[in-house]
């Protein structure tokens, strides 16, 4: 459906220099296919998707949609957009017209619809993205989530052939992703095509057929999600695919002075990869171990470890000195073993030549 | 009411009545003149420098008498020939002929054969003994009834011919040049007029200010000056005059003593009225001018906006030459008064263009209203989102319509409250076209003014017709706005 070769984009920078985004871009995109285009930030990701319907035009190449060179000068650029449509990190609703003029607009004003039919058509998109009590609402008064699907149904409501989703998620607050992505999801399902630039890594994982990874302004590494995500090939799509962000501190006796030093780290922490609302948990296993269950025949290095792909944090207690294990069976120990097993999946405990190693693992 | 009140009695004073005698008496004394005329002169000479108020227009100097704001006033003596004077409380002090200057009609320098034309017709005029009729209608202190003067109407007199002689006066200064019945006449002017049926010249009278007449001469606007003008040695060096016969003689005038009506309260309002507005139907005045502000006011607003979203679209253009060049526009207009250019147009830049006064007061007025309109239009593009731009893009809409669906309905959402108050603007600053010859309301209420010498009517009327123009157009950008707000 849509073949790209050669494409390449340069940005001429107010200092006159010229920057170089994407280089020499070469794919097939079949119809049916769900690509999500993944990578590290600022390798051109975006900027490939605002070339493929020419928003910022690419400096050369050939984008073939159709069979049709769009990148050709008599090509009527306005009506490839219309097959090809495109939605927004920040939504871009129209904002001076109601959520129902905003899915019947392109119908009325392009496809040459009556009014009855077009918004007939609306209401059941809307139906579809679960918004149709909110048709005659006005944009602004709807949440990031509302916004984003009315954005996807108004993409719909020009029956385009296939859907450019720039990160969709990316300005959403946590809570309001998953509505966003099931609407996504539902569309994969009745095979519609679509290039979807996220940093949602599971979801990449489960909805894509295949995955671009770009990085330096080129599709680095591509594949089915299995091959990327379970079994990549070149080094940097490794480094990106397993990275795992941690955190370490060492804490030396029992007093809470000490802990109280590296909490406001641990809670930046938390804030930077999005789970400060697990906070507390963290902190009440900390002080459970540290407090009630350690020995304290030597020091605790404690390492904090966020993993993007599952959304899971595994905590470890390296206890040097303790002989014996801190996880015990018997009443002793009942009020630990529900803290335990309320906060974690799963906990284990071996035993070490320096001492026990307690590993916790939390999803969020 | 009480406003009536006070500008019917005046602001008289407790001060001692002051009774001049003569011209040495006056030391000391305010005095009001009219400017340009031998009595400016004289009173310059008579009194302080400070004592002077040397008064634009018409006979401006009595109603300032009138309304106390000196102690006399000095005027042609002719001046006092109309029944308007008459009804005044003013009196004679004396009357000093001992400066007389003639009075005339001007001509530019290089109409040689039009003054010699004139000069012979005129001759011909005093053999026959006409013109010892018209100056016994004209020139009599004893017929003040203006209306009885007239015999010459304006429909009488072609408009097209030969050549055209454009009349310039402020047609406010009696018995010269006058306004009677809505229509232009007056000693001078009627000299004119069987000047231009003798000889198949058509005649058109422009409204001047006094001060503005002669650079309207010699800018080429007008051909002939007709106000009554004094003969000096000044003026002789840039213009030609007609034979001089008639001359200036000065009289000071007093208000009259005890100068409260004895009339009733309601009944000088009544009177008031009827002289400023009702009287040889000067109301007409006031709707000739009502429209012409319309028209000039509708007239610049849409070639303002006009103007205006073509420098907009220049100062958002990829080339810094275009942007330049606007923004060059924009300051250059916002940083000259409006009268200025106004004054520019029409005197120099479009002087020769053959464009009329109302043409050129369109002109000048939407250039600078397009200026204030472009940065309007610029900053409210620029507010719109620029998402909203690639949104309608992507959508597939072309880019000329997604200005016109996306973007221009949010930009005017920014642009309507700004533009409601320029809007206001541009209506009250058209106030000004009476500088280039044009009879606007604000020109109609001084032209009323001048040959009535009642200023509260006139003056009050125009300012509630001002006011409420202003207030329905603002109302109605009001609803505008809340229609494309919802």
């Amino acid at each position: 459906m849509i073949t790209i070769k050669n494409l390449c984009k340069t940005f001429q920078m107010p200092d006159g220099n010229k920057l170089e985004v994407l280089k020499d871009i070469n794919c097939e995109i079949e119809k049916g296919e769900v690509i999500s285009i993944i990578g590290p930030s600022g390798t051109g990701k975006s900027t490939f998707l605002r070339c493929l319907n020419a928003i910022d035009p690419a400096t050369s190449g050939e984008i073939i949609f159709n069979g049709e060179d769009i990148m050709a000068k008599n090509v009527k650029i306005d009506k490839v957009r219309q097959k090809m449509g495109m939605v927004f990190q920040n939504f871009n609703l129209f904002d001076h017209m109601t959520v129902l003029e905003n899915v019947t607009f392109g119908p009325i004003r392009l496809l040459g619809k009556d009014k009855k039919e077009a918004e007939d058509e609306g209401m059941e998109l809307l139906h579809m993205v679960g918004l149709e009590e909110k048709a005659d609402v006005m944009p602004r008064n709807l949440s990031g989530g509302q916004k984003q699907r009315v954005a996807i149904a108004r993409c719909l409501s020009m029956k385009p052939d296939c859907i450019l989703f720039d990160e969709p998620t990316s300005a959403l607050d946590p809570t309001m992703v998953s509505e966003v992505l099931s609407v996504i999801r539902q569309l994969a399902k009745q095979g519609m095509t679509m290039l979807i630039v996220t940093h949602e890594m599971k979801f990449a994982k489960d909805v894509s057929t295949r995955i671009f990874f770009m990085y330096g302004g080129n599709i680095y590494e591509e594949g089915t999600p299995d091959q990327i995500f379970n079994n990549p090939q070149k080094e940097v799509t490794q480094n990106f695919i397993g990275r795992i962000r941690s955190f370490n501190f060492t804490l030396t006796n029992k007093e809470g002075a000490e802990y109280d030093k590296h909490s406001n780290d641990l809670n930046e922490f938390s804030m930077k990869y999005g789970f400060a609302n697990s906070y507390y948990k963290l902190q009440t296993i900390i002080d459970e171990v540290s407090v009630h269950m350690c020995d304290w025949n030597g020091p605790i290095d404690i390492n904090v470890a966020y993993s993007e792909l599952d959304y899971s944090i595994t905590m470890q207690f390296l206890m040097h000195g303790q002989t014996t294990p801190v996880l015990k069976e018997g009443d002793d120990n009942r009020i630990t073993q529900s803290i335990f097993s309320g906060i974690c999946d799963n906990v284990t405990e071996t035993m070490k030549p320096e001492g026990s190693l307690l590993t916790c693992k939390i999803s969020i | 009411m009480l406003l009536i009140a006070t500008a019917l009695t005046g602001c008289g004073g407790n001060k001692e009545r002051f009774v001049p005698k003569s011209l040495e008496d006056l030391r000391g004394h305010t005095v009001a003149a009219n400017s340009g005329t031998t009595q400016e002169k004289i009173a310059r000479m008579c009194t302080e420098k400070e004592n002077v108020q040397c008064l634009p227009g018409g006979l401006d100097a009595l109603v300032a008498l009138d309304a106390g704001q000196c102690d006399v006033a000095l005027i042609e003596r002719a001046n006092m020939f109309s029944d308007d004077f008459q009804r005044m409380a003013l009196e004679e002090a004396f009357t000093d002929s001992t400066t007389q200057e003639p009075l005339a009609c001007a001509m530019r320098k290089d109409e040689i054969a039009l003054q010699s034309e004139f000069t012979l017709f005129f001759e011909q005029l005093e053999a026959s003994g006409k013109l010892a009729e018209i100056k016994s209608r004209w020139l009599n202190p004893l017929l003040t009834d203006n209306t009885k003067k007239v015999v010459i109407r304006q429909k009488d007199v072609p408009t097209t011919g030969k050549r055209i002689l454009h009349i310039g006066s402020d047609y406010s200064y009696p018995p010269y040049t006058i306004t009677v019945n809505a229509e232009k006449t007056g000693y001078e002017v009627e000299l004119w007029q069987r000047f231009c049926i003798e000889k198949g010249y058509g005649l058109v009278c422009d409204v001047y200010t006094f001060d503005a007449l002669l650079p309207a001469l010699q800018s080429g606007k007008i051909d002939i000056i007709a106000a009554g003008m004094s003969v000096t040695p000044d003026r002789e060096k840039m213009v030609l005059f007609t034979p001089a016969d008639d001359y200036s003689v000065t009289t000071c005038l007093i208000r009259k003593e005890g100068a409260v009506s004895n009339k009733g309260f309601f009944e000088s309002v009544k009177e008031s009225f009827d002289r400023s507005l009702v009287q040889q139907n000067r109301w007409t005045m006031i709707v000739d001018g009502f429209w012409t502000t319309i028209w000039i006011f509708l007239g610049s607003l849409i070639l303002g906006i006009l103007i205006g979203a073509f420098i907009s679209y220049m100062q958002m253009s990829n080339y810094w030459i275009v942007r330049i060049t606007a923004n060059c526009y924009i300051d250059l207009m916002r940083n000259i008064p409006i009268l200025v250019l106004l004054l520019v147009m029409y005197y120099i830049i479009l002087a020769n263009s053959g464009l009329s006064a109302m043409s050129v007061a369109i002109i000048a007025s939407a250039m600078n209203f397009g200026a204030y309109i472009a940065v309007m239009f610029t900053t409210g593009i620029k507010a719109v989102d620029n998402g909203q731009r690639e949104a309608g893009l992507a959508l597939g809409l072309t880019p000329f319509k997604t200005f016109t669906y996306i973007i221009a309905p949010q930009a005017a959402r920014h642009i309507i409250p700004v533009f409601q108050g320029e809007a206001i603007s541009l209506l009250k600053g058209t106030s000004i076209v009476g500088y280039i010859s044009i009879v606007d309301l604000t020109k109609a209420s001084d032209l009323i003014r001048n040959a009535s010498f009642e200023a509260f009517f006139p003056l009050i009327f125009v300012t509630v017709i001002y006011f409420v123009l202003a207030w329905m157009l603002g109302k109605s950008l009001d609803l505008l706005l809340k229609k494309i707000q919802k």
